[in-house]
């Protein structure tokens, strides 16, 4: 019951910590703007001010202390932490009574207590900062470059490795510890340890952690781990806590897979006996399929077009609409007598184009050519031709492409061959003769071509 | 006395809280919506962006009202014939809740059907005799042979698979996606209702394309065979567009400064209504007028194509909507609910719809439109295995059953030639996969780009879903 109020008291401690942080600062920041004449007045504050942050230092150090019972933090940076500030609440305490006239010492000493202060202020909330968020929390985004000259660790990305072969992926390295990596690895860490776990390489995970049994071998309904990432998720227990991703349904499964065939460390998926269906789920975890009913994007990094963009090109009379929130490319309409050069500050952008009966020529198409990153484009009732595909025929990701209805012959069938996605190729209506599509098929096997269809006559 | 009339400012707390916390309010995904839409400069309803990159953009219906019977189209049962006339054993019945008009049948005499499956294309798909138009297209289409609903009668089973819901009120499927997605077409409303004329059987109500508790301006819009295709929409004689012109601008200024007084969104729907209408005018007959539509066309929908108002004729009318860019067609054709005298009754819907069903995806398919096109063929609920009335050799007829019947989808991001699901060799419960209509829901969605979780609107204190709380997406039958 005590240790219930203590910690419940110990969690406000991050909130508490800023009032000293702040008192005291503002007390430096008044000590220096008095110098000037025209805030000469705030001098007379400063001792208050350094007396509400000497108390407040003061219950900061009592709540951390508090939240130190906590534990799961590592025992030599909470350490320091502690020390920290209980030597920041001392010094601002002296810096309080110098300045009140209370102790009388030489000035230098006051300001040598106010430095110290502010520099002792600096350091613990960095290592506060460091025990909540992990010590690489502050430097994750800094600039390679700028890292190495801090003389900052550059860890390696460890980023899933791109497995190109199902067979030879480390079912645990290259499946299951990415998972833990995005979805554990945050609280137990070396730094925090949440439960005394520590979930950053396979030894570690095996110690298990308070609770021990963390992975049994063989049998994951006798494993911690597997408990409780399939509570519910309201239990209080369920991981990862409230508030944070937890794993997928299909991500569970594979983890369980994974520790019911042995939790093996080093196996390859080859080297285990694997179900049907893991199979499959596994090679969507790893990318090697996409996920069912999913839409592949080309994996370029576009830019989102702006919105001052998106409504200049609007209003030039094409609809443009992003094709889904969160993503930056474009679903672009137009129709007859538009001007398709003001869709160049969107190139980059357009994924679908829809120009049907919209009178594109030839002389049009090199506009289009331009769109690099296209995957459907409708060309169909317009008066385009043979000289018009010539330009569309280096579009990389291109996978459909409607030509119904175009003046389209066997001659321009010929540009079509190297667009390497194509998927679907629309003719009919067109002069292209079936033995054109014959050869066009047997460079792209792939490929579907769809020409008039009737459907049969039924006697009835 | 000027407190009495506060009531009629209902522009209340609540109002006022939606209007705020949601930002832009009423209109569009919360939070999703097109913000160069909502700044632009016409009434045209925001275009909301799907939640994820969708399969498909568009979706047509071909709601077969009534019920049809799985056993005589598309889910073959053997062992019905092998005993027909035998009772259907209790153990298959289980604790099956029956219609007032079988439940006081003394037996339930299984009926065999009178018509014979083969299996056709690539895929091997089972069809019946009735549906020889749809056996030719069968590795284009993605059967759901394990759908099962809660509701044993029309009305609610309609609503139910319609809307979400048994009980009438909720915003149907494309009022749904109407308010998610928005029109991509300003000049045709986004949601389309086409009905088979002059057929009987059980009736089809307004409220079956209703909004619901979403903002009116995203209800169905039904166009009528014949001279007026949306009632009221034409000039009346001697009055010249301009002045219409002048008349809806004017009007729109009255209506303006009543929502100023009382906030009601449901004037901007009113606003937004007319604009559509005054826009209708030319758009409406442009797309119902199939006279250039060349003979081989309507040869491949079948004589009834010509005949304004029938199936096949709002099939075609459909493929054309689809092209215009209308998000959600949906047809209906009624008579599908032959308690009695099957044989011969069934054999005429199939007629009326086959060809012409086999018609539109051929269409859409070489025009390229079925790559982003979802069509979905199925009814309400199936129909039992035994015969309801007498069975005699050549007559029988089969009562509603819910726990079981077909459907088929077609078009971008589902599996082509594909079967999902089965039901047991009695044809009376799933046997595998079962669909419940909230995941066939949720799955159409899904196509489109929205996670039926996340697509809500809060109305009376709740978020509301087309999946209420239930669905999930069936991604076995997704590419």
């Amino acid at each position: 019951m005590l240790v219930d109020i203590v910690l419940f008291f110990g969690r406000f401690h991050p909130l508490i910590v800023h009032l000293p942080i702040g008192f005291l600062m503002l007390a430096a920041i008044m000590e220096v703007a008095s110098r000037y004449p025209k805030y000469k007045a705030l001098e007379a504050a400063v001792p208050f001010t350094l007396l509400l942050g000497t108390i407040s230092a003061l219950a900061a150090c009592i709540f951390g202390l508090m939240l130190a019972n906590d534990g799961g933090y590592n025992q030599e940076a909470l350490d320091l932490h502690q020390n920290s500030g209980i030597i920041l609440t001392a010094v601002a305490a002296t810096a309080y009574l110098i300045k009140s006239g209370l102790v009388k010492v030489p000035a230098k000493a006051y300001y040598g207590s106010l430095i110290v202060t502010m520099a002792l202020l600096g350091s613990t909330g960095h290592l506060g900062g460091n025990l909540t968020h992990g010590s690489t929390y502050l430097t994750q985004h800094l600039p390679d470059p700028v890292k190495k000259l801090a003389g900052i660790e550059i860890k390696e990305k460890r980023e899933r490795r791109e497995i190109t072969n199902l067979d030879s992926a480390l079912v645990f390295e290259d499946v299951v510890q990415p998972m833990l990596e995005l979805r554990c690895v945050s609280c137990h860490n070396t730094d925090k340890m949440k439960g005394e776990l520590l979930m950053t390489s396979f030894e570690e995970l095996m110690k298990g952690g308070e609770h021990g049994n963390t992975i049994v071998a063989g049998d994951a309904v006798a494993s911690e781990l597997f408990h409780r990432i399939t509570l519910p998720h309201a239990d209080e227990e369920f991981m990862p806590p409230e508030g944070k991703t937890p794993l997928t349904d299909e991500q569970v499964e594979i983890i369980k897979w994974w520790i019911e065939s042995g939790a093996e460390p080093e196996k390859k998926m080859a080297e285990l006996e694997v179900p049907e269906e893991m199979v499959k789920l596994v090679s969507i975890e790893v990318g090697l399929e996409p996920e069912q009913g999913a839409t592949q994007l080309p994996a370029v990094n576009v830019a989102e077009a702006s919105p001052e963009t998106l409504n200049k090109v609007n209003g030039t009379g094409f609809y443009v609409a992003p094709i889904a929130s969160n993503v930056p490319f474009l679903d672009v309409r137009g129709s007859a007598n538009l001007d398709l050069t003001a869709l160049s500050e969107i190139k980059d952008q357009i994924l679908w184009l829809n120009l049907s009966g919209s009178e594109i020529t030839d002389q049009q198409m090199e506009t289009v050519g331009a769109f690099p990153n296209l995957m459907r484009l409708r060309l169909e009732r317009n008066p385009v031709g043979d000289e018009g595909l010539k330009h569309i025929s280096n579009l990389q990701y291109l996978e459909y492409l409607n030509l119904y209805g175009t003046q389209v012959t066997d001659e321009g069938l010929k540009h079509l061959a190297k667009l390497p996605k194509l998927k679907k190729l629309y003719l009919w209506q067109t002069q292209v003769t079936d033995e054109a599509v014959e050869n066009l098929k047997k460079q792209k096997p792939d490929l579907e071509v769809i020409k008039g269809l009737s459907i049969a006559k039924v006697e009835s | 006395m000027d407190h009495c009339h506060n009531y009629e400012k209902t522009y209340s707390r609540r109002d006022f809280l939606t209007k705020t916390s949601l930002g832009l309010g009423a209109l569009g995904l919360a939070g999703l919506m097109n913000p160069m839409e909502a700044l632009g400069k016409s009434n045209f309803t925001p275009v909301g962006q799907p939640h994820f990159p969708p399969k498909v953009k568009r979706v047509i219906y071909l709601f077969q009202s009534g019920g049809p019977s799985q056993l005589e189209t598309f889910d073959p049962k053997p062992l019905l014939r092998e005993r027909n006339g035998q009772d259907l054993p209790a153990s298959v019945r289980g604790e099956q809740r029956l219609t007032g008009m079988t439940a006081g049948q003394s037996s339930f005499p299984l009926a065999g059907s009178q018509f014979d499956f083969a299996q056709y294309g690539e895929s091997r798909a089972w069809v019946s005799e009735l549906m020889p138009h749809t056996a030719k297209v069968v590795d284009e289409l993605c059967f759901i042979k394990s759908m099962y609903t809660e509701a044993i009668n029309h009305d609610p089973a309609v609503t139910f698979i319609q809307t979400g819901s048994q009980f009438p009120g909720r915003p149907s499927i494309g009022s749904w996606l109407n308010y998610g997605l928005g029109s991509e077409n300003e000049n045709l409303p986004a949601f389309v209702v086409l009905v088979t004329k002059n057929k009987m059987g059980q009736p089809l109500y307004a409220r079956l394309w209703g909004n619901g508790f979403l903002p009116s301006e995203h209800q169905g819009v039904q166009f009528r065979a014949g001279k007026d295709a949306v009632l009221y929409l034409n000039n009346p004689p001697g009055f010249d567009p301009e002045d219409r012109r002048m008349q809806l601008d004017y009007l729109q200024k009255l209506q303006e400064q009543q929502f100023n007084d009382t906030g009601d969104a449901e004037i901007n729907a009113r606003i937004a209504q007319y604009e559509m209408a005054y826009r209708m005018q030319t758009s409406v007959p442009e797309v119902m007028d199939t006279s250039s539509e060349p003979e081989y066309i309507y040869d491949m929908y079948g004589e009834d194509s010509r005949d304004p108002g029938t199936f096949a004729a709002n099939c075609l009318l459909a493929r054309r909507l689809a092209e215009r860019g209308v998000r959600f067609i949906q047809l209906y054709h009624q008579g599908w609910d032959q308690h009695g005298n099957l044989p011969n009754a069934i054999k005429n819907q199939a007629k009326e719809t086959d060809q012409a069903s086999a018609a539109l995806i051929t269409d859409l398919k070489q025009r390229g439109l079925l790559e982003d096109t979802l069509v979905i063929w199925g009814g309400e609920f199936g129909r039992t295995n035994y015969s309801q009335g007498k069975l005699t050799k050549t007559n029988y007829g089969r009562d509603h059953h819910p726990r079981c019947f077909t459907v088929w989808m077609a078009g971008g991001g589902v599996k082509k030639g594909f079967s999902y699901g089965a039901t047991d060799e009695f044809g009376y419960n799933v046997a595998e996969n079962p669909v419940h209509v909230h995941d066939f829901q949720a799955t159409l969605l899904h196509l489109l780009g929205i996670d039926h979780e996340k697509l809500t609107y809060k109305f009376q204190g709740r978020r509301f879903r087309l999946t209420d709380v239930h669905g999930h997406v069936v991604k076995d039958i997704l590419t």
